[in-house]
């Protein structure tokens, strides 16, 4: 889209662009998540190539292990650093605004709070999607080693770049809803925790509460990890439900436990037994919609619920003033 | 469904207002802002609002601004309810915020193409435009400059091209010269004459009431939120009695003090006292004249009501 059809289109957008692209620190973020990925890619491979050393997996079980190990591996580093970069990134959006005296100005002109509420999470999502285009180069090289289908690259990718927006929208709405940007910083960074860890804490209580009951149905338990954007890139990933020992092997294995449902002892990874019999325990298949879909079902629902009270609170005129 | 446009209020002298509001009133929890205003701003007026910190002036431009909701009363700006019609109120408006905010990174040209686009300014009349408002405020050799290098002075000129960017009526300018030093808020004041010489109606707040009785056609004095005194300058220190007092010292050191109306009573008082008087002589003879501070501190003080 050329310069002139997206300032008509949106203006906050193309000016948050023009200004971002000015920006020095944009260059360093991006060349430091980058070289952060290659690290990350060379000590997965190093660490495979170790641990192969020692098994006794033929050539081509081996290089599969070593392809996804590295795929998950840059996958999960570039999910955490997103995870810390865009609330830092979205949280200063409208607050910054605010700080700088600049949204009054923006109010009574005839952009809507709507387009200047999608203009933000646009600028904030754009830059996102630079530091994920950019970093698909070093993805193609553990697809290159094997263990991984390019479906799954573009999946994981597309899954990653989902995420990432939906982040910037919940960034953006505390942008919004807070008057000062060190509050919707906070608050932004404490949102995705909530995602991440209160999903883990609400699995835990449901499991409890499961066990208790005696009850075996899969979903109440998985459900609580719906939340969580590691389930939907573990799960955009591939081969979740199936024993691992990458970055994602934790969260896969609490799907794991919750698909062979409560009262079964794991003896190792993907090998269960019901105590009550001593027989095998398999482990439930999920049917209908993948993991990573319902995840980012539940995301988008968390971030609707914030972008509708965010987006009133850009709307003039108020009952008092915000800025 | 759109709100037809009322018709024009008028002014108190009969000239159609294009700002208008009755009983406008807002309360913040147990503070009351604004009490129940009535003001009317002439079309083609300059329009200034005096009155002290808290009095009120940045609450009525907020309601007007469509940035604010008030409490009770209704406010007509440019024939549309700036509640119910915001968006035809911007159309038509103009609002210079008294702190000007600065885009890092972002050259004046972008800053005011960036605004054209918000107000939906047609792309071919944006290089016109641009070069005109520049030109104007005298800002167009600082084009390609980067907004947050521009000094207090050029910011606020800048500010003003940015409320001008899509030929607004109405101009609304809170304290648009605070901060300024003595040259920029001279440059300031002609360039407002210039714009009220283009037709714009201009409501501005200011605590340099010097510079506002310089500036202003019309004045209302506000305070905890009520309407104390509107009119013209000459009106409103007009109700001063005579605002104009000729002091005497003679040589026994007495001093008296003595009304006049203009420069001939003036001169009369002279003659009088030099024929009238002869034994009295005249030490220092000095004519006196009421400005809007005087006037201020007087109608605040609940002097003149």
């Amino acid at each position: 889209m050329s310069g002139f059809a997206l300032q008509t289109l949106n203006p906050v957008l193309d000016r948050e662009l023009r200004q971002r692209s000015r920006s020095r620190r944009s260059v360093v973020l991006l060349t430091l998540f980058l070289a952060l990925l290659i690290g990350v890619l060379f000590l997965a491979y190093k660490g495979s190539e170790q641990t192969a050393q020692f098994g006794a997996d033929p050539i081509t079980a081996l290089t599969v292990r070593v392809g996804r190990t590295m795929f998950e591996w840059v996958l999960a580093t570039q999910m955490v650093v997103l995870l810390f970069m865009i609330p830092g990134i979205s949280a200063g959006a409208v607050a910054g605004e605010r700080d700088r005296q600049t949204l009054v100005p923006l109010q009574v002109t005839l952009i809507g709070p709507v387009q200047i509420f999608l203009g933000k999470v646009l600028a904030s999502s754009g830059f996102i999607l630079l530091l994920v285009v950019a970093s698909a180069p070093i993805l193609a090289v553990p697809y290159l080693v094997g263990g991984i289908s390019l479906a799954n690259v573009v999946r994981a990718l597309a899954v990653l770049l989902a995420i990432g927006f939906l982040m910037a929208v919940i960034g953006v709405s505390c942008s919004c809803i807070f008057r000062r940007t060190q509050t919707a910083t906070l608050a932004a960074y404490a949102m995705v925790l909530t995602l991440v860890l209160g999903s883990l804490v609400g699995l835990a209580v449901l499991a409890v509460i499961d066990g208790s009951r005696g009850n075996d149905t899969v979903e109440p338990r998985i459900v609580a990890l719906y939340p969580n954007p590691f389930l939907a890139i573990a799960d955009a990933a591939g081969e979740i439900g199936s024993p691992s020992s990458g970055p994602f092997s934790p969260i896969k294995n609490l799907v794991l436990e919750a698909q062979l449902g409560p009262n079964v002892q794991m003896i190792d990874r993907g090998f269960a037994i019901d105590p009550n019999t001593g027989e095998q325990v398999e482990a439930k298949e999920l049917t209908g919609m993948p993991l990573w879909a319902r995840s980012l079902l539940v995301q988008v629902a968390v971030a609707v619920a914030l972008a509708v009270p965010a987006v009133r609170r850009l709307r003039a005129p108020q009952r008092e003033l915000v800025a | 469904m759109a709100v037809p446009a009322a018709p024009p209020p008028e002014s108190a002298d009969g000239r159609p207002a294009l700002v208008s509001t009755r009983g406008l009133t807002k309360v913040y929890g147990r503070l009351t802002a604004l009490h129940h205003l009535d003001l009317d701003v002439p079309q083609g007026a300059v329009y200034g609002i005096i009155g002290p910190n808290g009095a009120g002036k940045s609450t009525t431009f907020a309601i007007l601004s469509t940035l604010l909701k008030p409490t009770a009363g209704t406010a007509t700006v440019c024939g549309a309810d700036p509640v119910r019609q915001p968006k035809e109120v911007r159309r038509r408006l103009g609002y210079m915020p008294d702190v000007m905010g600065v885009y890092e990174r972002l050259r004046v040209d972008e800053y005011l193409q960036f605004h054209a686009a918000a107000y939906g300014v047609p792309r071919n009349q944006w290089s016109e435009l641009i070069d005109g408002l520049l030109e104007l405020v005298d800002l167009d050799v600082k084009r390609d400059a980067m907004v947050d290098s521009l000094s207090r002075g050029m910011k606020q000129r800048l500010s003003l091209a940015r409320a001008m960017v899509h030929d607004p009526d109405l101009l609304i300018l809170d304290e648009p010269a605070s901060g300024l030093d003595p040259r920029a808020r001279i440059e300031f004041r002609l360039l407002l004459a210039e714009l009220q010489r283009l037709g714009k109606t201009i409501l501005i707040s200011s605590h340099i009431l010097a510079e506002l009785q310089q500036m202003c056609t019309d004045i209302a004095v506000i305070e905890a939120g009520k309407l104390l005194a509107a009119g013209t300058p000459a009106e409103i220190l007009g109700r001063l009695g005579s605002s104009r007092r000729a002091t005497v010292r003679f040589l026994d050191g007495t001093e008296a003090e003595y009304p006049v109306a203009d420069e001939a009573e003036q001169a009369a008082l002279l003659k009088r006292l030099m024929t009238e008087e002869p034994g009295r002589d005249i030490v220092e003879f000095k004519v006196v004249t009421h400005d809007l501070e005087d006037l201020f501190l007087q109608i605040t003080e609940g002097i003149v009501q």
